[in-house]
């Protein structure tokens, strides 16, 4: 004889089922019907059981679910490296099943956040190898920013770079698609491939075409996966892309739900599902728990990136204001700037990280503040600088200083600098090499100065020394002494080849005339006149 | 009067379906004899299908005269919802019962758990043989289908000894 408990349905709508029965089910819990067609409890009401279906078919009611005795679990391992699953740990990258076996180990994707006893001060810079985002909104290991901009301001070029950059620092990276069409996630999958980026990246992905439940919950399977290696000891990146979508999701399945609509429709605890997921993010100590002899685990960190693409003439809206208030920082991508040809579009001014600075080396901070200080008078110049014909040297020299900043902060697509290369860049408008160059100087040099700094010895050499200086003027000295030198010769024009002239003939000697000669001379003269 | 016209409907059914098809029979009865025209038992049983004509024949018209126009409604909201608050067991079967079976399990299962006990039938082929029972949101399975699962391996083993025999 076999028991199992047994719900029936009473009534459906769409994704979202009523059943009558389970006596003893719980929140999480999966059930199933005679079809496969599978569900997952997400309420418990007075006289009935809700349902979500992940999976679609046609439900009718009297229809019977059985509990699977399974609750919401994705198998997690090193076998999730380099694919692509959805929520559930279905693969869907077409290279066939993951390689679990019977002692792979299932984690509930619906886990609570580690309290404050289990976690460290972020200390640790993340590095995205971007020379914007490192020197002036820098990251650090376990914090949590907020991406957000309109549409076709390059969120996505930026997470991408930033991916594919990791494969200098040793990170996992997890990038959670939410909700986006299938020819998106087929070109992340694309351009992961191209770049050699799957050897460190799991993406899990539910496309448009999904039920709304199982869009759901891909952010909770993307964060349990990420937790999965933070507990091996590994640093993890994880994105989110994109929480408006996710939060759109959850209003359709609550409204579905006859949830009581609060602000903009959203249903009253969206605030609780998006800060009880970012919390899961942050750099965890070392399990003290495990036995001495045994190697300690833990002690990785999750840093997380969630996106929302949103319209920036107004970003004062539910959803957004939420997120930043759960978040330690956002950066604002315009499209505008992208458009102008700064990649990544981020608005300085209006972009802010809290704990980055912390994180960052003494010298690059100073560094970063400087550019901050020259970016930040040259908005104030810029200005007056509309009404005055004549400008003084330093106001001259300000706006030329940022410009050349503007144009060095643009980052070549797809690629890493180190964050040393990025200090001395960041010097170089301070020394006297820039300051007798203009922005079109910088424009066409600027790949070469940074080729030049990321292959050439003596200039790599010169860069490691870099960070056992004392104070921003002894750097600048340094870089004035040891670098523009190479960097002058290397950008000089190069030398006219002149073809060579045939000698002109030598002037004709003139004879100087005696006296008698020119009398003579002048005798002629007259008489070849007489003769006539 | 309430619970008597949820046990006077329950005396004589065995299903959930049953017992409130027969209460909307009783239902249309006394709505047309209290606000329409005058109508008599025995006139209105000849307009009923041939299934509801003895059960309606048979009931106590003293205890119907209590039904007013100020009570009907009441009491039947109170006696429908008394119907639908008993728990069903439903009983799967490969096979569609005669009527007589299911009334003697019926029977049966009344004079073991109480008066108030209803009964569903369904058919499901997939199970071979035997019955799959559902009470309170729990399923016990005593099937054939689920006799062969549990021993799946030793048959599949007896079936290769039996085919690789043959084939010597």
């Amino acid at each position: 004889m076999n028991q199992t408990e047994v719900g029936f349905v009473k009534s459906v709508k769409k994704f979202l089922a009523h059943l009558d029965g389970f006596p003893t089910v719980k929140v999480n819990d999966i059930v199933e019907n005679d079809q496969g067609i599978r569900g997952w409890v997400s309420a418990l009401l007075s006289d009935c059981v809700e349902v979500l279906l992940v999976d679609e078919g046609n439900i009718q009611p009297g229809q019977i679910f059985r509990l699977t005795g399974n609750r919401l679990t994705v198998p997690v391992g090193q076998f999730l490296i380099g694919r692509a699953i959805n929520p559930l740990g279905i693969p869907i990258d077409g290279k066939g099943p993951i390689s679990k076996t019977k002692t792979t180990p299932e984690l509930d994707i619906d886990q609570p956040a580690l309290g404050i006893e289990h976690r460290e001060f972020i200390a640790t810079q993340f590095d995205t190898g971007i020379l914007l985002v490192d020197s002036i909104v820098p990251l650090g290991r376990g914090q949590r920013e907020l991406i957000l901009g309109d549409a076709h301001s390059g969120k996505t070029e930026f997470l991408m770079n930033t991916i594919v950059n990791q494969k200098q620092t040793g990170v996992i990276c997890v990038y959670a698609s939410i909700g986006k069409p299938i020819s998106e996630v087929r070109n992340l999958l694309d351009t992961l491939k191209k770049n050699n980026a799957e050897g460190h990246t799991v993406v899990i992905a539910a496309t448009s075409s999904d039920p709304a439940p199982l869009i759901f919950l891909t952010p909770q399977t993307a964060f349990t996966v990420a937790e999965y290696f933070q507990r091996q000891g590994n640093d993890v990146l994880l994105i989110l892309d994109d929480m408006g979508i996710h939060a759109k999701i959850h209003r359709e399945i609550s409204l579905l739900g006859d949830r009581p609509p609060g602000r903009e429709s959203y249903p009253g605890d969206i605030f609780y599902q998006h800060a009880h997921l970012l919390e899961r993010a942050g750099n965890f100590k070392p399990d003290s728990s495990r036995p001495a002899g045994q190697s300690r685990r833990g002690g990785g960190s999750i840093t997380a990136l969630p996106v929302m693409e949103l319209n920036l003439n107004d970003f004062t809206t539910y959803i957004p204001t939420n997120l930043m208030g759960m978040t330690d920082g956002h950066m604002l991508f315009k499209s505008s700037l992208h458009l102008q040809g700064q990649r990544p579009a981020v608005d300085i001014s209006l972009s802010v990280s809290r704990v980055g600075s912390q994180t960052q080396n003494r010298m690059h901070n100073k560094l970063a503040t400087k550019v901050k200080q020259v970016l930040a008078e040259a908005a104030q110049l810029e200005t007056v600088s509309r009404f005055s014909f004549e400008l003084p040297m330093t106001t001259q020299l300000t706006l030329k200083q940022k410009d050349q900043i503007n144009e060095l902060i643009k980052h070549p697509s797809l690629s890493y600098i180190p964050k040393e290369v990025q200090m001395i860049i960041l010097s170089l408008p301070f020394t006297n090499f820039f300051r007798v160059t203009d922005k079109d100087f910088v424009q066409k040099n600027k790949d070469r100065i940074i080729a030049s700094l990321l292959i050439d010895k003596e200039l790599i050499n010169a860069s490691k020394m870099v960070t056992t200086l004392k104070n921003e003027e002894e750097f600048i000295k340094f870089v004035e002494t040891v670098v523009t030198p190479r960097l002058q010769r290397l950008t000089a024009p190069p030398a006219r080849i002149v073809k060579p002239v045939a000698a002109p003939p030598p002037p004709p000697v003139l004879k100087k005339e005696s006296f008698t000669d020119k009398i003579d001379h002048l005798l002629h003269k007259q008489v070849g006149k007489g003769g006539k | 009067m309430n619970p008597k016209l949820s046990d006077l409907i329950l005396r004589s059914s065995f299903t959930q379906n049953e017992a409130i098809r027969k209460l909307t029979v009783l239902k249309d009865y006394l709505s047309s004899k209290i606000f329409g025209s005058e109508v008599t038992q025995s006139k209105w049983s000849e307009l009923l299908l041939e299934e509801n004509r003895a059960w309606f024949t048979g009931l106590d018209s003293a205890f119907l005269e209590q039904i007013n126009a100020q009570n009907m409604e009441t009491v039947f909201q109170e006696a429908l919802s008394e119907i639908k608050k008993i728990e069903v067991l439903t009983i799967f079967t490969a096979i569609e019962l005669p009527e007589e079976e299911v009334s003697a399990v019926a029977v049966y299962l009344r004079q073991t758990y109480g008066p108030n006990f209803l009964i569903d039938v369904s058919i499901d082929p997939n199970i071979i043989a035997g019955a799959v029972l559902t009470w309170k949101g729990v399923q016990k399975d005593y099937s054939l289908r689920q006799k062969i699962n549990q021993n799946r391996k030793q048959i599949l083993g007896l079936l290769a000894q039996y085919v690789g025999s043959s084939h010597q």
